[in-house]
């Protein structure tokens, strides 16, 4: 009960992300050449992402 | 089948309770009303409206198909398009829609009474905000994620499209400097509220350093050291306040915050996101999300008594804190908590590119719309559990009631709100203010009404801190929201000099950052200025500039969305969005006549540019009067020039509508024949 009330405060909060990225990862781009992100670099990356847009209103 | 009828039961009970609740609100003929009425009022015409209107247009209008990939699933880049946990997009989404519009409007529009602002934020969620938000949503996700920009000019033609980046821009630069208006206000002359606020720009930089270096991308941990660093800035205040060498170095005027917020816009938009404005974002989330959390429990708990008449006088157009009469301003004054055009913008490109099914639309764009009106709901409360005398007295610029404390409460008892000046200096002296008199803007009341909520509910000696905290919470997000706008605001300038030189439009190149940033953060500065020097508040002409200008751009989303059901055959239920485009129109463009050509000098602009002529033409001003008098004739000559465009853009748009409107019934006509 407790972890699963852990987990989705983590999910909602955006806590997992970078192991929600891992493993889709793991499951849609499965290629030997390529390698995922680091922790830093998916963290930079994703900041990137959300604030080249408007994502912030009244 | 005996499920079937209790949930029915269930349906009916409910309806009929938000039917009683809303009639006890509105009939209501005794001194003071129970808040909770409001509370379950909304909480059950939410659930219906939901269960049945929002879900009816996802059914038969829209029709959702569960089955069909959205661009999340189909793209699913790991970049932008990644398919999300349902609860993850809402966060998001909500996040995104709910800044601090619909804390700042119900509390102006409370000086009409409870009664005018509730049904439209009830009204106005349910049937026009949540519907255009749902539908820009879906249309958006069928068409892979475009933006309202894009549909407006593939739908519509490539005005639309244009009218739709003008205003995303006006209302930005409006919303950023109305927003900075209101943080001047509620931290001028006090040490405490502008060192608590001060305080929040290094905490956010330590966070963010944190995340980049030390502990890469933990989100909880990061944030949970942040508000309680941002707790102990709030407490840390209330010491410096009281310390006499500490406290000269926060009391400052209104022009020295407007600069400083002013730089601090241009390097906080400058400067690297992880550095200040991602972090900030994380802890005004969360603050955000708390606060309002604990409100509503403490208003469950306390059930406190809305003391605000449902009905005031100023109704006819003389209320202090805005000029203009009930209609149409009621429904510009609150933009944001009833239909707001800027939730469009997060509707289409961006949360779109993460829904990983459309069954979920329902729930993030109805749903999500109905949460922030819930906002809106309980800011109308905070605002009305004020004794009116004090709320007004809070509320009303110098222009109006003067700087004389012992006049301010005359006028104010003269209209029939009695307040004392004891009563008053006790407040201040409660709440750890020097003076609470003529702290424009929303915020500082709203402060008051949330602190006396938590007050009664947890502890009643802590009112100066639950203030302060209150204050803290509001500037917080508030910056957020002039950060991440300013960002948007350069990326839009420098999408459009690309145009004139590529090299400017490449957000990586420095010297077009700073190019375009300055440009932003003057265009803004400028009105915040204004704001600040003119004696009248300044919110009397900047809220009302930008409720008209982002229900424009609600009217320009609705009129996308009409176009595309009319497009797709659908012509019988493009009343579901061109019902709340017909009366959006009806009142932006009453808002914008009256505001422009109006005589009473509160309300047109035109006219109180024409007596500040015949004031200095008197020759009785001084030197420094004069100067700052020609600075706002200018600026309201301005101002009525912005609204005739935004206005003259909206009805071309509107022609659009009603040419595809006539063709396709001339189509239908032929195609019967």
């Amino acid at each position: 009960m407790f972890k699963s009330i852990w987990k989705f405060i983590r999910t909602l909060s955006g806590d997992d992300a970078y192991e929600v990225y891992l493993n889709n990862f793991t499951i849609c781009v499965n290629h030997p050449d390529k390698q995922p992100l680091s922790r830093k670099d998916f963290y930079h990356q994703q900041l990137q992402e959300k604030w080249n847009k408007i994502n912030r209103c009244c | 089948m005996v499920k079937i009828i209790k949930t029915k039961l269930i349906w009916i009970f409910l309806s009929i309770l938000g039917a009683v609740a809303f009639s006890t609100i509105a009939l209501s003929q005794d001194e003071s009303i129970n808040a909770l009425w409001f509370i379950t009022a909304a909480v059950c015409i939410y659930l219906v409206a939901y269960r049945f209107y929002g879900a009816w247009i996802a059914a038969k209008v829209l029709v959702l198909d569960e089955f069909r990939e959205t661009p999340a699933v189909k793209i699913n880049n790991n970049r932008d398009f990644i398919p999300t946990n349902k609860w993850v997009v809402f966060g998001t989404h909500f996040a995104a829609i709910a800044g601090p519009g619909p804390l700042v409007g119900p509390t102006l529009a409370a000086q009409f009474g409870y009664l005018p602002g509730t049904i439209w934020i009830l009204v106005g969620a349910v049937l026009g905000g949540a519907v255009q938000d749902m539908t820009i949503l879906f249309f958006s996700v069928r068409r892979n994620g475009k933006t309202l920009g894009q549909m407006a000019k593939e739908e519509l033609g490539q005005l639309a499209g244009k009218a739709s980046l003008i205003a995303t821009f006006v209302i930005m630069i409006i919303l950023i400097s109305v927003l900075g208006l209101v943080v001047v206000n509620a931290m001028k002359h006090s040490p405490w509220a502008t060192s608590t606020v001060a305080a929040t720009i290094p905490i956010a930089i330590l966070i963010g350093f944190y995340m980049r270096f030390i502990r890469p991308g933990r989100v909880l941990e990061a944030t949970a050291i942040g508000v309680t660093l941002l707790l102990f800035a709030v407490y840390l205040g209330g010491e410096i306040d009281k310390s006499e060498t500490l406290r000269v170095y926060f009391d400052h005027g209104g022009l020295f915050l407007a600069w400083s917020i002013i730089l601090y816009g241009f390097a906080a938009a400058v400067l690297p996101v992880w550095m200040l404005l991602a972090p900030r974002d994380y802890l005004s989330t969360f603050v955000k999300l708390g606060t309002i959390i604990f409100l509503a429990i403490a208003i469950a708990i306390l059930q406190p008594d809305i003391k605000m008449p449902a009905i005031t006088n100023f109704v006819d157009g003389s209320g202090p804190i805005f000029g203009g009469s009930l209609f149409p301003f009621v429904f510009i004054t609150i933009a944001c908590g009833a239909i707001s055009g800027f939730h469009a913008l997060i509707s289409s490109g961006t949360t779109p590119k993460l829904i990983d099914n459309e069954k979920y639309i329902p729930m993030i764009g109805y749903g999500g719309m109905l949460l922030e009106s819930f906002v809106a709901i309980m800011a109308m409360v905070a605002a009305c559990v004020l004794e009116p005398g004090v709320f007004f007295a809070i509320n009303s610029p110098v222009g109006i009631v003067g700087s004389d404390p012992s006049m301010v409460i005359q006028t104010i008892n003269s209209w029939g709100f009695p307040v004392t000046q004891n009563q008053m200096d006790q407040l201040a002296k409660d709440v750890g203010e020097t003076t609470l008199f003529a702290r424009t803007g929303g915020a500082p009341s709203l402060a008051v009404g949330m602190a006396s909520i938590f007050a009664n509910a947890f502890g009643k000696n802590l009112l100066a801190m639950w203030y302060h905290f209150a204050i803290m919470f509001e500037a917080v997000f508030i910056l957020t929201t002039l950060d991440a706008g300013t960002r948007v605001g350069r990326f839009m300038l420098q999408d459009i000099l690309g145009n004139i030189h590529p090299k400017l439009g490449r957000t990586s190149w420095l010297p077009s950052t700073i190019l375009t940033s300055a440009i932003v953060v003057a265009c803004w500065g400028y009105f915040l200025y204004i704001g600040v020097i003119d004696p009248n508040g300044g919110v009397n002409i900047l809220w009302p500039l930008f409720g008209i200008a982002n229900q424009i751009l609600a009217a320009i989303a609705l009129s996308v969305g009409t176009a595309i059901l009319i497009r797709t055959g659908r012509i019988r239920f493009a009343w579901i969005t061109g019902m709340p485009l017909t009366w959006l129109a009806i009142i932006t463009s009453t808002a914008a006549f009256q505001k422009i050509f109006s005589e009473d000098v509160r309300v047109g602009f035109l006219s109180a540019a024409n007596s500040m002529i015949e004031k200095v033409n008197t020759g009785l001003l001084t030197e420094e009067k004069i100067s700052i008098m020609n600075q706002l004739i200018f600026n309201l000559r301005f101002d009525a020039v912005i609204t005739a465009i935004l206005t003259i853009v909206l009805w071309l748009v509107i022609f659009d509508v009603l040419k595809l409107l006539i063709s396709n019934k001339y189509k239908q006509f032929e195609a019967v024949n």
